[in-house]
This record gives structure tokens, sequence and C-alpha cells, in this order.
């Protein structure tokens, strides 16, 4: 308690030098606003514009969090799948490093093309992005159950459906915890691409709306709201993660 | 029981010719150094190894139960899930008997207060006597272990051989060991496996009362007697 404590005093101190850096560099320099607003210009938008940002928040949040659902079931599917199939794993495999071999910033458009300027092609880029890390840590996990859980499962006469949902799936969850913690950071991505594409509302759309008009500390205030969301949803699945496997002594918090 | 059991793996005898009586309720050690085969021929009695080409008659039709080197604890259940293992794994519910059984044996292993712990909460000692626990849930015919004691340390290990020793009085026992003072103290029977291919050779008997003291005359013998041979074996 009081180390957490401590810890948020020191963010709190880490913050507020930065952004005295920040106030004192747009000072000294005189730097124009439509190249880098002050923070106070950013903290005036926050306030003033309060309504805006919350509306866009709102969206990109619902793009977010439906992607990373839907990619993260996804990726506990195909993990799944990928162990239980030999032949799946042959054909799977192969097409899973080629798509990650295409840049999603190459088929957004053609997302954007395909299923409209609304919720669908944000949601779809979140899910592409986010499948593959869930995918990969979910089926190493699963491959790499300890030889020793399996054999006693095996002498206690566990056929193959209880092995894998009760000794593998359950040995597999840190590293799935893993793939998810990765996926949280992901997940804004996606959706902030989909919108610059092709989008009427969001966060994403703000910033390039802003941008377009030189309101740059508009960009900014979207931007600050962005990064406090990505770290609100990065930090919720951390938390869940751990509650989750509070159990295995590995879990990256002792290395933090 | 093993009669002339041989396992042969890429045209090399991993064992050869082994017989094995299973005697009842007696603890039975089979002694040799690291990588001989001890751990492949317990794993074959208990049906987790089919590779190779295995002759002759092993006759493993009664319930087995199999310790590891470690507790192989599962670390997302706690004690009393792990040591119901037995029958979850069977996909059956445990019955209140069942649950009853698993606590009295946690009371006399002195752990009952560990019950909701998880395996991260408990010392390498105390995994072990969970571990113990729920090998004594399947109610097995014999009972096999793979250097139980390994990981333990020197008083820590004593303490669990007594402990074990006793909880497994009416139980027949296969144990392998690499530990000559640990095959005397408890064994009624120790078997050597040595050779080029490997074969068991009848080490000792002994007849005092286990768990023996290191320093009577019975157990200095015996463990004379097994260092000879595997000095012999060595060369």
């Amino acid at each position: 308690m009081y180390n957490n404590m401590l810890k948020l005093v020191k963010i709190f101190w880490g913050i507020l030098i930065f952004l005295i850096f920040w106030q004192g560099l747009v000072i000294f320099f005189k730097i124009p606003e439509f190249l880098l607003p002050s923070p106070i210009l950013v903290g005036d938008v926050l306030v003033n514009k309060y309504s805006i940002l919350f509306q866009d928040a709102k969206i990109t949040g619902i793009e977010i969090i439906l992607g990373m659902i839907f990619g993260s079931l996804l990726g506990i599917i195909n993990g799944l799948l990928l162990q239980i199939f030999k032949n799946f794993r042959s054909v799977m495999l192969p097409m899973l490093v080629v798509s990650q071999a295409i840049p999603i910033y190459a088929i957004a458009p053609i997302l954007v093309l395909w299923l409209g300027f609304d919720l669908a092609p944000k949601v779809v880029m979140s899910t592409i992005i986010i499948f593959f890390p869930v995918t990969t840590a979910f089926y190493d996990g699963l491959r790499q159950t300890k030889k020793g859980y399996l054999d006693i499962a095996k002498t206690m006469g566990a056929n193959n459906i209880t092995t894998l949902f009760k000794v593998r799936c359950r040995s597999a969850l840190p590293a799935l915890g893993s793939g998810l913690r990765v996926a949280a950071a992901f997940a804004p991505i996606g959706a902030i691409v989909g919108e610059w594409v092709g989008a009427s509302a969001g966060l994403g759309y703000r910033m390039l709306y802003s941008n377009a008009r030189m309101q740059t500390d508009d960009m900014f205030g979207a931007l600050v709201v962005l990064v406090v969301m990505s770290l609100f949803l990065y930090y919720f699945v951390d938390w869940l993660v751990r509650k989750t496997i509070h159990w295995n002594n590995d879990d990256l918090r002792k290395k933090c | 029981m093993l009669k002339n059991v041989s396992l042969k793996h890429n045209g090399k005898f991993l064992f050869k010719d082994i017989s094995l009586p299973f005697k009842k309720g007696s603890w039975v050690s089979i002694l040799g150094e690291s990588g001989v085969g001890k751990s492949t021929l317990i794993r074959i009695i208990a049906g987790l190894d089919n590779f190779g080409h295995i002759t002759g008659i092993v006759n493993n039709n009664f319930k087995v139960a199999w310790m590891g080197q470690e507790d192989l604890l599962y670390p997302w259940f706690n004690v009393l899930d792990n040591i119901l293992l037995p029958i979850t794994l069977k996909n059956k519910k445990p019955t209140t008997d069942e649950i009853n059984k698993a606590k009295r044996l946690l009371n006399k292993v002195g752990i009952r207060n560990k019950l909701n712990q998880y395996p991260n909460q408990l010392s390498g000692g105390q995994k072990q006597r969970v571990a113990l626990v729920r090998t004594l849930m399947i109610d097995a015919d014999l009972i096999l272990m793979d250097e139980p004691f390994s990981a333990l340390d020197a008083m820590t290990k004593r303490d669990c051989q007594n402990l074990f020793y006793e909880m497994l009085t009416d139980k027949t026992v296969v144990m392998v060991t690499h530990d000559v003072m640990e095959s005397t103290r408890l064994s009624d029977e120790v078997f050597v496996m040595i050779g080029e291919a490997p074969y068991l050779k009848k080490g000792v008997s002994l007849k005092q009362p286990a768990p023996r003291n290191f320093n009577s005359d019975e157990t200095i013998q015996a463990s004379k007697k097994l260092w000879q041979m595997l000095e012999k074996s060595y060369v």
C-alpha cells in the first residue's frame, strides 16, 4: 500500500516536471501555438471542449473495447484449434506469419472500402492487430505445459479433453496474460488508424480534423485523452490478469 | 510384477531382462547412478512412456500411483483441489466422504490449516506432503516414486521420509533413488540397476523395522554392500 502511494507520488512529480519543462520550452523559445501549444493551452482545450472530446472518446473507446474482445476471443479460439488439430496447425501457422507481414496501414483503406465509414472497419482492424499476439502467446503456453503436469493427469486417468481444459489451458494462463497485455497496448492503434483512413467521429478523426485546420491545441487535447484511455485499458487488463493468475510465481509484477 | 522385461530403442537396450516382484505391503528400492534408466523403468510400469520396443511381461493390471521428482502440484489449484485431482480429473464430483478423507489425511500429515492455500504459498516439505496426500487419495495397489525427496533439504528430507514411511506402511511401494542411505533407511529390499545394458541385480534385504537409523549395524552392512556393487559397475 505504502509502496503504491510512493509510486503514485513519483509519477505525479514526473508528470509535473515534464509539464513545467514543456511550458518553459514554449515560453523561452517563443514557439508558435500551431507548432507546439503550451500545456496550459491544451488544458484549456480539455476543459472547454470537454463535451466534443468526450463524444469522440466514447466512439474510439467502443471501437477499442470491441476490438479487444473480438481479437482476444479469436486469438484464444485460434490457439486452441492450433493445439488440438495438427492439420489445422500446418495450414494456419504459415498463414499467421504471412498475415503479420502485411502492414495493417496498407489494408486499412480496403477495409474502409468494404465495411464503410462506421464502427466495423476500426473494430476489424483492432481485431486483426490483437489476435496475433494473443494467438501466439496462448498457443505457446498450451504447447509448453510442463511435462510433469501432463504425466500426473495421465496417471490419474484424465482423457484428452479434460487434460486440455483442466491442465493445458490453466497452465497456459500466464502466457495468455502476457499476450493480452500486449494486445491492450496495441488495441488503440487499430482504432486510430481506422479513423485516420475514414471516419466522421472519434479521437483519430478529431486529430486529423484539427491538424488540417492548424488547431494543434485541439489535436493535443485529443491525444491526451487517447493516452489516458490507453493507459487505463492497459492497467485494467494488467490488473485482471494478475488477479486471475495470482498463483503464478513468475508473474511480471515481481519483475517490475 | 515385471518378468524379463527389456526395452530396446534405436537398436540399443535401455534395460534388459528385468524382473521385479511387487510384494504386497513391501517397500522396494531401485538404486542406480543418474541416467541409468531407473526413471524410465518406473515410468513404463506407470504407463507413462511407450516408446521403443518392449518385450517381456509388464503386469500393471492394477491401480498405480506415480510420484515424480518434483511435487508436481498444479499451481492454479489450492491444496484441497490438488488433493481431489484423482477424482476431478476423471470428471467426477468429489463426494462428502472423499472430501472428508482428504481433510483427514491432511490432518495426519500436519497441514490441515493449509487447505485453501496455493502451492506458491507452501514450503518444499509442505508441498511434498500435499503430493503424498494426493497420491494416497488414489487408493493404489502400487505406489511408484521417482526420487521423491531429492529436491528437499537434509532436515526436511528426514522428516518427509519418516512421514512417508508411516503413511505408506501397508502399501506396496517401488522407489527409485540414487541415495544409498535413503534406500537402506526405508526399504525392505534394495535392487541395484547396473550394467552396459542395465539390468536389476538383487542388492540387500533388510529386516529391522524402518525407518532405520543410518548407523545401525544392519544399515551399515547393507550400505557397504550396495556401495561395492555400485563401484564395481562403475569401473
